[in-house]
């Protein structure tokens, strides 16, 4: 039987909640593997993970390749998402240009 | 390939424990009384020798590494052989000569903000952590070093992201890097059931995300947990493959990356604090060089093994994907059952808290 996160006060994920959902509500772990799982399924990930104390060099050093058709598919996915009630603009994945869009970080002086 | 990706291949180096703060999640449990250090030739000797193995990044962390004399000869050597540099400051003392010294030698500075002002304060023990922390920053803009911040997640304090994400991309941040709090090291007493669950690292990952998406170019975002599901497709971002090459045969960093050196000399996979049963040598018994050839012989096989029954445990989980590795290998390899998941600790559904 799938539960309901236990929510309280003291977690920091309940006002995010808040924000992301709409309301306060219960929400499922059903529906947050529903969400993480539509977000990889169109490849939008967040890549490398290091140790603590590691800085991540290559995130500033690295390439983000973001699919503007595929942020505004996942948007419209989640207004499915079981039980939840999306608020629209508390989710948003404005990402307007029509063209694959690469963004690079670079930093000054780096190669 | 590595959790981190194909290109670099770390070296971690905590040169000292030796730290103006007790931060109340320290996982070296560093200080003003660790006065323990590694000589500069020691180090130079094994960074030079790392190299040759295949590493190309080298990190420095503590303690505090701005309070180690000899970073700065440090640095110079790492880059002198290619290498890109980083560390990990409190950045209270980034300032005058202890600033000056990282220019021209430092690829990323990365400047530990654990939440708004208060929190950082309280999370750092000290009233002064972040007002000496903002004022060095108009310094370090201008020295032109690149820097981020990073960003310690607990149970409780995602709500404050938002906040850091802001104040990162107004300081002018490149990188804004989360990581989840394990209770090891002064946190395992001070902040124990502040790790961030299973559901917090789910919603911590979202929101990471969406936070990316929102700030676009203007900061790299980075969340140092992993997509369960993205490890079943690619195992070997844990579980080195042998790719027919016998690991005697293979640079060191194609084995174990992160590497780490601890302050004590004892070279350790992956994290500070691994089970040192698993320890590549130490850098007082051995050149680094010695213990690398030994090591991919004798110990290697059985490193390998632990990270497949990690993944192979990982893989029949049930509760939501998103985890620390780090965590989960190191608790394995000191003989520790993984951490239960909320829905585990048998806690029935309690309705989420209701603003009024």
């Amino acid at each position: 039987m799938d539960s309901v996160v236990e929510t309280h006060a003291a977690r920091g994920s309940s006002s995010i909640s808040e924000e992301m959902f709409g309301h306060p509500s219960e929400v499922s772990k059903h529906a947050l593997k529903q969400l993480l799982g539509i977000a990889r399924s169109k490849g939008v990930t967040l890549e490398g993970w290091w140790t603590h104390g590691k800085p991540a060099i290559d995130a500033v050093r690295g390439v983000l390749h973001v699919k503007p058709e595929v942020a505004g598919d996942i948007f419209r996915q989640l207004m499915s998402v079981d039980r939840l009630p999306l608020r629209v603009q508390g989710f948003p994945l404005g990402i307007i240009n029509p063209e694959l869009i690469q963004l690079r970080f670079s930093t000054p002086g780096s190669r | 390939m590595p959790p981190a990706g194909d290109v670099y291949k770390a070296l971690q180096i905590h040169p000292t424990r030796f730290c103006n703060l007790t931060c109340l999640h320290c996982y070296s449990s560093s200080g003003p009384d660790q006065r323990e250090e590694l000589s500069a030739p020691l180090l130079i000797d094994a960074i030079t020798q790392a190299a040759d193995e295949g590493y190309n990044d080298v990190a420095f962390s503590g303690g505090e590494p701005i309070l180690y004399g000899d970073l700065r000869r440090l640095l110079t050597h790492a880059k002198s052989l290619g290498m890109v540099t980083n560390l990990t400051s409190n950045g209270m003392l980034l300032k005058g000569a202890r600033l000056d010294m990282l220019a021209g030698v430092t690829d990323l500075l990365a400047i530990s903000l654990d939440g708004v002002p208060a929190s950082h304060d309280r999370m750092r023990n000290s009233p002064l952590a972040f007002a000496h922390m903002h004022a060095n920053l108009d310094g370090v803009r201008q020295s032109g070093i690149p820097f981020g911040f990073i960003f310690t997640l607990t149970q409780t304090n995602l709500h404050e992201l938002k906040w850091v994400t802001d104040f990162a991309v107004e300081q002018g941040a490149s990188l804004l890097q989360i990581h989840p709090l394990e209770e090891v090291g002064r946190g395992m007493t001070q902040l124990a059931g502040q790790r961030p669950d299973d559901v917090e690292a789910a919603f911590a990952y979202l929101h990471a995300l969406r936070m990316q998406t929102e700030v676009g170019d203007k900061l790299a975002v980075r969340i140092d947990l992993v997509d369960r599901e993205r490890l079943r497709m690619s195992a070997e971002r844990v579980c080195v493959a042998t790719c027919g090459v016998a690991a005697e045969d293979r640079p060191l960093s194609d084995l174990i990356s992160p590497l780490v050196i601890e302050q004590d000399g004892a070279v350790v996979p992956l994290q500070f604090g691994f089970n040192r049963s698993c320890q590549v040598g130490n850098l007082y018994e051995s050149t680094f060089s010695a213990m690398a050839t030994a090591w991919k012989k004798d110990v290697f096989p059985r490193f390998r093994a632990l990270c497949e029954d990690v993944h192979a445990l990982q893989m029949v989980r049930d509760d939501l994907p998103i985890f620390n590795w780090y965590e989960a290998i190191s608790r394995a390899s000191h003989g520790q059952a993984p951490v239960p998941a909320a829905s585990d600790r048998g806690g029935q559904v309690a309705a989420a808290h209701r603003t009024s």
